[in-house]
């Protein structure tokens, strides 16, 4: 029945490899809030995009990491003192 | 502030810590993508499901073609349900919600095609190899070695793409769902890198490198723990994204979901062996595998209060919106299922529903209600985001739903019922002692109309799935594709904002979680291969003496066995059950299974157990059974098999397949292969041949039939010849 | 905007995401914040508002893209109509205060934490995530919804922090700001290795009990004995790290209280730990058994487990405490231009930044603020011990704290009030009374002789079975002592008794000072009384002139000068003079007890009692008027105006309502005494009242008073002495328990260990009677604690119980002490207090 210490090696590398993440998780801060994640996952929104000109999304099968990032400047001037 | 390609595991350079605002976009390309394949792909697992249903109760519809057998058609049902529906449905979802929980594109556009096509790839080829008859037998990962290898590289890019994604978020709380993903990631990889150990014997034929007992706890290890990590950690992550989505509710308890996912994942991966209770493995592992079954309990019913109490305060909502209404089911069937499961797992009740079809009920109480109807609320919830537009039409979607609920009902209610006539007939015993219906093909007919109330429940089903599919395809149609949706957020500050250092802190952020993840994979399996050869070589299963390995000929006849998918339908362990030595005879023994690569004890009996069947009939009732079983077992529900008697054995494949065997620890005497061999199967064979003459059957000693019946002839011959042996074991046991 | 919302319980989520206000009004709802809209409402594009401020918000929100916001929910905005004035926030601007807010700066890049009680939903948790669409210069902003707080980083050149505040306070997130108030993030890191410890015991104990199961199932030869030991060794390995990261509290603990020599609950833990893992590690290494590392890791999980539960508890109860801090002082405030009263009465928690204030004499400045008025005379004896008052000039900056000595000032205050702050001055040590007999000190002892006690009862099962030849028994059982005593039980009981009965009693405007005056309330027999402003009524008495008729600027000099003191006399006579103009007074002194003096526009005024005046050399005071008035009843107050006697005032007191009910009620029981500093006139009324056996003595000087309590208390009585507090401090520090009865005063007693407001009076029985009910809860905690601990270590030490079930009975044990204790005191005083109208629903604190 030698297969079960293989079993058992492996099932508590996982364990441990899990015990690892969370004991990163605690670490990093997770936890600190356990309240509000569930709502901002509510609060989610994504605009439609209209389509842009210049912008070509990325082809299907396109070789080379497309790159996500907008320049930030590119993004209009927003806020117009009101108060 | 372009990214260049990003080499692996090397963070990004942050600009200047100003609090700069960068606008990205949502990939929804590859979700469209993967919605549409699982529509797809959902019809075609249920229609193969709807077939094999039928041919278990109308065996003509078999076509009597090497290609349409239910041994061969039912891996392709479970294979296509499992992998290309369900699989293909929880990446739709994983792909949606993980770029909006971590707020980033995915890591890489290439690796997620990569694992879009790679996936599809492997289906279609499972789709070829399977009715080819080309399978390990190992259920759910029947495939061949080169799909396993295909599907590791698939698997490896995925985890590449899903954890880049991660590391360069910009939400610094990782949301539960991420953390089930995880889970699912890693615990999938590594299981199904154990259970594919096998070494090849020709381009689609491997021997497993364990053996017998052993390859059955490796083989249910994965078993469960697929059913687990592949059928519901990724499914309580999308439940706990699209859920609250849904209802517009946040979670019930967020806390709670915390401490039921780290409760699951710490002890759960050391289940397997409720799937062997009453078999051969030791005694004290079937107790193991029944208490943790029994502790699973805690952790599943926690995530299924968590989903249904979030709907507290919106139940009004539930009557109007389809996706919820499925939601709703989808949840209460994983809690039955849940609670079931462990039920199921306790010896007792477990003696009387393996092998049974309680066990197909269960499965599929899980499969159509959790994984079904949780997919269907997903996709409705997703084309009309992905189309910006609302669902075609919500009342088509409330007909699919009651149908399919009406489907499932027909389906799994008589298959409780058959299951349970199953496991009372076969103990039944009547007044003076003997077996109330020693005749095993009577209990088969007993319970054909159950089969034929869960046809319908089949066609229900799929009626429902093709609702779906016209709805989504006119949603589809009404709206526009939104192949990038925009998005905004902060960066994650790289520099130290001093948000409070813990414990291990310095240690391991210094490292990039991709780097860990990473490395640690590599050790796993990399220091794994060197430990298994060693262990295996040294096999301490006590070794009865006089088991034998499998002569050429009655390997090859083992080989086509596996071919037919015999283990389908027929299982190879008969239980320390009086009803069962009545039945079949002695019970089968750890020691007599340890040159069988792979083990075939199966888990469903459609037909009687074989591990007893050597000597029971003599060759020509074989060699007409399996032209015709109607003809020797009027009421048979068995294929027919006429290709047997006509092909003839490919003998040439043998030396490749002995010197396999010899690599994973058969003792075949050396050079056995280069001629020795074949002189024996030659006179092997003539012998049959000549039997079969005096039985009135006139063949040909090269046909494939004859290997099989060398085969059949074989089993479990090896304690019956020697009857004092299999004593002294019995009571060392 | 100051319309403070009651901040909604997380517990009903319905009402975060459906409706935030039920907008069932006939009226349209408005669209922003769900109120009823007046006719003439505001209208956008079909939507109605109910008040310009929040169109205005609407259409901000709209022109950044932030239309979400109102999608999430219904009416999730927070009501403009009372729009706050936005320009006081620029005071924020300066480094100083900057610094104290900050939480991170490096010139560039600024990170700061606001708490805003208005966050209430889901649609808020976006608007605050997603402020960078308001201004280029916000950058990434983190919602805590449990706290209400939102951290936000910011470019310092881009955006100034007032200009953040005005934003948020612009969309309806006002954030509070609390300066000096000790944040709750130093305890993040707390939390985070208690996540941790319980996280690693609860992995470790998981899967040590499925290697350890195979034991139990009898790992049959046929796998082999190499499984035995690979189980065993696991096991160890696993339980290590338990043993020594998760249970290092126990150790360190323990260590501490070894070294000090002082006994606590974790040495008999600790020892019984490190006997369980020294034994099972010794049977895996030397190969005789398989070790009991499963009930180990078990026992430590659910000690930690047991002591967070217990820890956040006392959070909870805790939080009630802090949140509540109960001060008496209320305030009068200079009311703002538009509402026309001239001065206003105000609690202290609804005091504003920026609002003027009156101080008079003797009371206390309730907040850092700045001196408007000329000059004043600070006596920081409370804040810094030294009683040499300091001068203070208009503009300067004045700590709270600080008693005003001579006449009323004005000043503005520039900071919140901080009641805990000035809660812990009450409690300075100064005035501590040192009492050794209390009820805590008991328990300590109490507590250090039981420790011992355990360790014995261990040594001995231990003893006694292994002497019998069972070791193992024995050893189960010296573990199964050690961990199921738990004196932790008495440790509480007190603690939270009196806690919650302190809290009770502030409800009912009852204000202890600590939670062990209860205890010396409930040993009290003998009761002294103090007249004037006790017993009598300040309320419902007439004052009458006996002189020649005073002409105008002479009306004026009087009502400006008793304007300036606080005791009741004066405050009576300023009354009657209800003239609202006063005139400055100059060197104003008050001498306690006796009168008081001060020149206003050039005539030198004195008001006090006749021997006062005597002893200042006014002339005229035998004059035939005088003592004619001398025979009506009621106290009487002489005036002399520049030396001349010029007439007596008669203040007629009334007696308090229902009193004549109290004396009856506390004479059964205690034996009492009056003590007064006015003339014998109303002896033979009191007499009556107070029936014959009670001692009244009158024309007492609070040095008198002071000696007539010192005999009291050596003829072993426990005095509780009830006085107004001014003029007799002396006395109240004096006695066991000084209460101090408070007219809606400013005047702060630190020597009085109670204060009671004067309309509570007439409760003092239910008081005392609720103290020795309360002491009594304590007893029963006490027993029920004993009980528990005799039968669990009885059996314990029978060896039935194992470990594993010890540390889940301890913590159970201490938990329904605890919430017993709390439970029934609760009750009690719902029971006791419920008839009386103590508890009207309005109580001042909002």
């Amino acid at each position: 029945m030698n297969v079960i210490l293989i079993l058992i090696l492996v099932s508590l590398a996982m364990a441990l490899l899990f015990l690892a993440g969370f004991i990163w998780a605690v670490t990093s801060g997770q936890f600190d809030d356990t309240q509000t994640p569930g709502m901002r996952v509510l609060a989610e929104e994504s605009r439609p995009m209209n389509p842009r000109s210049d912008f070509r999304p990325g082809a299907t099968m396109s070789p080379g990491i497309h790159s996500d990032l907008i320049d930030e400047n590119q993004r209009s001037e927003t806020f117009r003192k009101r108060i | 502030m372009s990214t260049a390609s990003l080499p692996l595991g090397q963070p990004k350079p942050t600009r200047a810590s100003s609090p700069q605002i960068e606008t990205f976009f949502y990939d929804n390309r590859i979700v469209r993508a993967f919605a549409i394949v699982t529509a797809i792909w959902g019809l075609v697992g249920f229609s193969a499901g709807l077939i094999i249903a039928c041919q278990i109760f109308w065996p003509e519809l078999n076509l009597n073609l090497q290609f349409t057998t239910f041994g061969r058609l039912r891996p392709l049902h479970t294979n296509a349900v499992i992998f290309a529906f369900v699989g293909n449905g929880m990446f739709t979802g994983i792909y949606y919600s993980t770029q909006r929980l971590c707020k980033a594109r995915m890591f890489s556009d290439f690796l997620s095609w990569f694992h879009f096509w790679g996936w599809q790839l492997i289906i279609v080829a499972a789709a070829i190899t399977l009715p080819l008859g080309l399978t390990t037998s190992k259920e759910y990962a029947e495939l061949e070695w080169p799909i396993d290898i295909a599907i590791t590289l698939v698997w490896v890019a995925f985890a590449i793409n899903f954890f880049g994604t991660i590391v360069k978020r910009r939400e610094k709380h990782m949301y539960v769902a991420l953390w089930f993903y995880i889970a699912t990631i890693l615990t999938v990889a590594v299981l199904h890198i154990f259970n594919s150990l096998e070494i090849p014997a020709g381009w689609f034929k491997s021997y497993s490198v364990y053996a017998g007992v052993q390859d059955a706890l490796v083989q249910w290890w994965y078993g469960h723990n697929a059913v687990a990590f592949f059928l519901t950690t990724p499914y309580l992550g999308l439940m706990y994204y699209f859920l609250p989505k849904a209802a517009n509710r946040p979670v019930f308890s967020y806390r709670l979901s915390i401490i039921h996912f780290w409760a699951l994942i710490f002890i759960y991966i050391w289940a397997g062996p409720h799937h062997l209770l009453y078999t051969a493995l030791p005694d004290w592992a079937q107790s193991l595998g029944m208490v943790f079954s029994v502790m699973l309990i805690a952790p599943s019913w926690g995530g299924m209060l968590n989903g249904l109490l979030t709907l507290r305060g919106a139940w009004d909502k539930v009557r109007q919106d389809p996706m919820l209404k499925f939601m709703v089911v989808a949840v209460t069937a994983y809690g039955m299922a849940t609670l079931e499961g462990p039920t199921l797992a306790i010896k007792s009740i477990n003696s009387l529903s393996h092998y049974t079809d309680w066990t197909i009920a269960h499965v599929h109480t899980g499969a159509l209600g959790w994984n079904g109807f949780l997919t269907f609320s997903l996709l409705y919830w997703i084309f009309p985001r992905l189309y910006n537009t609302k669902l075609w039409s919500t009342k088509l979607a409330n007909y699919h739903f009651w149908i399919a609920l009406l489907g499932m009902m027909f389906y799994v209610v008589p298959i409780y019922v058959s299951g349970v006539t199953q496991g009372l007939m076969w103990k039944q015993f009547n007044a003076d002692g003997f077996l109330q219906y020693p005749n095993f093909l009577e209990i088969v007919i007993r319970i054909i109309p159950m089969h034929q109330l869960r046809a319908i429940g089949g066609t229900l089903y799929i009626v429902g799935a093709v609702l779906m599919v016209i709805n989504l395809y006119k949603t589809a149609k009404a709206g526009v594709f939104e192949p990038e949706s925009e998005a905004q957020a902060a960066p994650l500050a790289k520099a130290g904002t001093g948000s409070g250092h813990g414990y291990f802190h310095r240690v391991l952020e210094a490292k990039p979680l991709l780097f860990t993840v990473l490395t640690t994979i590599a050790i796993l399996v990399g220091g794994l291969i060197e430990i298994v050869p060693l262990y295996l070589i040294k096999q301490n299963v006590p070794t009865i003496s006089s088991v034998k390995p499998y002569s050429p000929l009655e390997l090859l006849g083992r080989d086509i066995y596996i071919r037919e998918g015999c283990v389908g339908c027929h299982s190879q362990m008969v239980r320390p059950f009086r009803s069962e030595t009545e039945r079949y005879g002695e019970y089968s023994k750890a020691g007599e299974f340890v040159y069988d690569h792979p083990f075939l004890w199966g888990s469903k009996r459609t037909g009687p157990d074989l591990h007893r069947v050597g000597g029971k009939y003599p060759d020509a009732w074989h060699y007409n059974h399996m032209d015709d079983p109607r003809s020797t077992s009027p009421g048979s529900i068995m294929p027919r098999y006429p290709w047997l008697l006509t092909q003839t054995l490919d003998t040439n494949t043998l030396p490749a397949r002995i010197s396999a065997l010899r690599k994973v620890g058969v003792p075949y005497p050396a050079g056995f292969e280069n001629g020795e061999a074949q002189k024996e199967l030659a006179a092997q064979a003539e012998k049959i041949t000549a039997n079969l003459k005096s039985g009135m059957v006139e063949t040909e000693p090269d046909r494939e039939i004859i290997a099989l019946i060398a085969y059949l002839q074989r089993l479990g011959m090896d304690i019956k010849s020697a009857p004092e042996a299999a004593a002294s074991l019995s009571n060392a046991n | 905007m100051n319309e403070t919302l009651t901040t909604v319980a997380p517990a009903g989520w319905a009402s975060l995401t459906g409706e935030c206000k039920n907008s069932a009004t006939i009226r349209a709802a408005c669209f922003h914040c769900g109120e009823a809209c007046p006719d003439h409402s505001f209208v956008r594009d079909e939507k109605s508002f109910c008040c310009q401020g929040c169109l205005v918000v609407h259409d901000l929100l709209s022109e950044n893209g932030l239309e979400h916001f109102y999608a999430l929910t219904r009416h999730p905005g927070v009501s403009m109509r009372r729009a706050a004035s936005l320009e006081r926030w620029t005071f924020l601007d300066e480094p100083t205060t900057q610094q104290r807010l900050l939480d991170f700066t490096d010139g560039i890049q600024s990170r700061i934490t606001f708490h805003i009680p208005s966050i209430h939903c889901v649609a808020c948790v976006w608007l605050l995530e997603n402020l960078f669409r308001l201004h280029p210069g916000i950058g990434r902003s983190q919602v805590d919804f449990p706290q209400r707080q939102v951290a936000i980083s910011f470019a310092t050149q881009k955006l100034k922090l007032s200009e953040l505040v005005a934003l948020l306070a612009s969309i309806g997130y006002e954030p509070t700001l609390t300066f000096g108030e000790l944040d709750k993030r130093s305890t993040a890191s707390v939390l985070k290795r208690r996540w941790l410890q319980i996280g690693v015991a609860g992995f470790a104990f998981g899967n040590i009990m499925l290697f350890s199961l195979p034991q139990y199932f009898g790992l049959d030869p046929f796998s082999g004995p190499a499984l035995k030991t690979l189980f065993g060794w696991i096991s160890l390995a696993l339980a290590l790290p338990v043993v020594v990261f998760s249970a290092a509290d126990y150790w360190n603990s323990a260590w501490v209280s070894l070294r000090e020599r002082v006994a606590t609950l974790d040495i008999p833990i600790a020892i019984g730990l490190a006997v369980i893992y020294g034994q099972s590690a010794y049977e895996i290494i030397s190969r005789t058994g398989e070790g009991y590392f499963d009930s180990l890791c078990g026992l430590i999980f659910f000690l930690l487990c047991g002591r967070a539960f217990q820890q956040k508890t006392q959070e909870r109860i805790a939080f009630d405490r802090d949140y509540k801090s109960f001060f008496p002082l209320s305030v009068v405030r200079k009311a703002n231009a538009e509402s026309g009263a001239s001065e206003e009465r105000v609690a202290l928690s609804q005091l504003e930044i920026g609002d003027r204030v009156i101080i008079r004499h003797g009371e206390i400045i309730p907040a850092d603020s700045r001196l408007i008025s000329r000059d004043a005379r600070v006596d920081y004896s409370f804040v810094t011990g030294e009683s040499e008052p300091i001068a203070k000039t208009a503009g300067d900056y004045l700590y709270a704290g600080g008693q005003q000595t001579g006449g009323a000032i004005e000043i503005e205050t520039l900071k919140a009030v901080s009641q805990s702050y000035l809660a812990s001055l009450w409690n300075h040590e100064a005035f501590q009374k040192q009492r050794d007999d209390s009820l805590n000190t008991l328990t300590n002892r109490y507590s250090r002789r039981f420790i011992w006690i355990v360790i014995s009862v261990a040594l001995a099962a231990l003893g006694f079975w292994i002497f019998a030849g069972e070791a193992a028994r024995g050893l189960k059982a010296f573990t199964s002592v050690l961990i199921v005593a738990c004196p932790c039980a008495l440790a509480l009981a007190a603690p939270f008794t009196l806690g919650t009965a302190q809290r009770w009693l502030a409800k009912a405007n009852v204000f202890l000072k600590n939670v062990f005056v209860l205890e010396r309330l409930a040993k009290v027999d003998a009761i002294v009384f103090d007249k004037t402003g006790t017993l009598t009524t300040a309320g419902a008495c007439t004052v009458r002139f006996e002189g020649a008729l005073l002409n105008a600027d002479e009306r004026i000099g009087i009502a400006s000068l008793t304007g300036q003191s606080t005791h009741p006399h004066s405050a009576r006579i300023h009354e009657a003079f209800h003239s609202s103009c006063t005139n400055p007074v100059r060197n104003f002194s008050e001498t306690i007890g006796r009168g008081i003096e001060g020149e206003v526009n050039g005539h030198m005024f004195w008001i006090g009692s006749r021997a006062w005046l005597k002893s200042r050399g006014a002339t005229g005071l035998d004059s035939e008027v005088s003592n004619k008035a001398f025979r009506a009843n009621g106290s009487r107050v002489e005036l002399a105006i520049n030396g001349k006697f010029r007439g007596s005032f008669l203040i007629s007191s009334a007696l308090r309502a229902e009193v004549d009910r109290l004396i009856r009620e506390l004479g059964a029981n205690y034996e009492l005494a009056l003590l007064s500093g006015d003339n014998e006139r109303e002896r033979e009324e009191f007499a009556e009242l107070f029936g014959s056996h009670a001692r009244l003595n009158f024309n007492q000087s609070p040095l008198d008073k002071l000696g007539f309590i010192r005999r009291l208390q050596d003829s072993g009585k426990i005095v509780m002495m009830i006085g107004d507090g001014l003029n007799d401090a002396g006395a109240l520090k004096q006695s066991d328990v000084g209460v101090a009865v408070v007219e809606k005063v400013g005047a702060f007693s630190p020597a009085s260990d109670v204060i009671l407001e004067a309309d509570r009076v007439t409760e003092l029985s239910r008081l005392l009677k609720f103290a020795r009910r309360a002491t009594r809860i304590v007893g029963i905690s006490f027993a029920i604690s004993s009980v528990y601990n005799v039968i669990g270590i009885g059996i314990a030490a029978a060896g039935w119980l194992s470990p594993v079930v010890c540390a889940v009975l301890m913590p159970l044990s201490s938990a329904s002490v605890v919430l017993f204790a709390c439970g029934v005191t609760a009750w009690t005083a719902r029971r006791l207090f419920s008839g009386s109208e103590i508890f009207n629903p309005q109580s001042s604190r909002s």
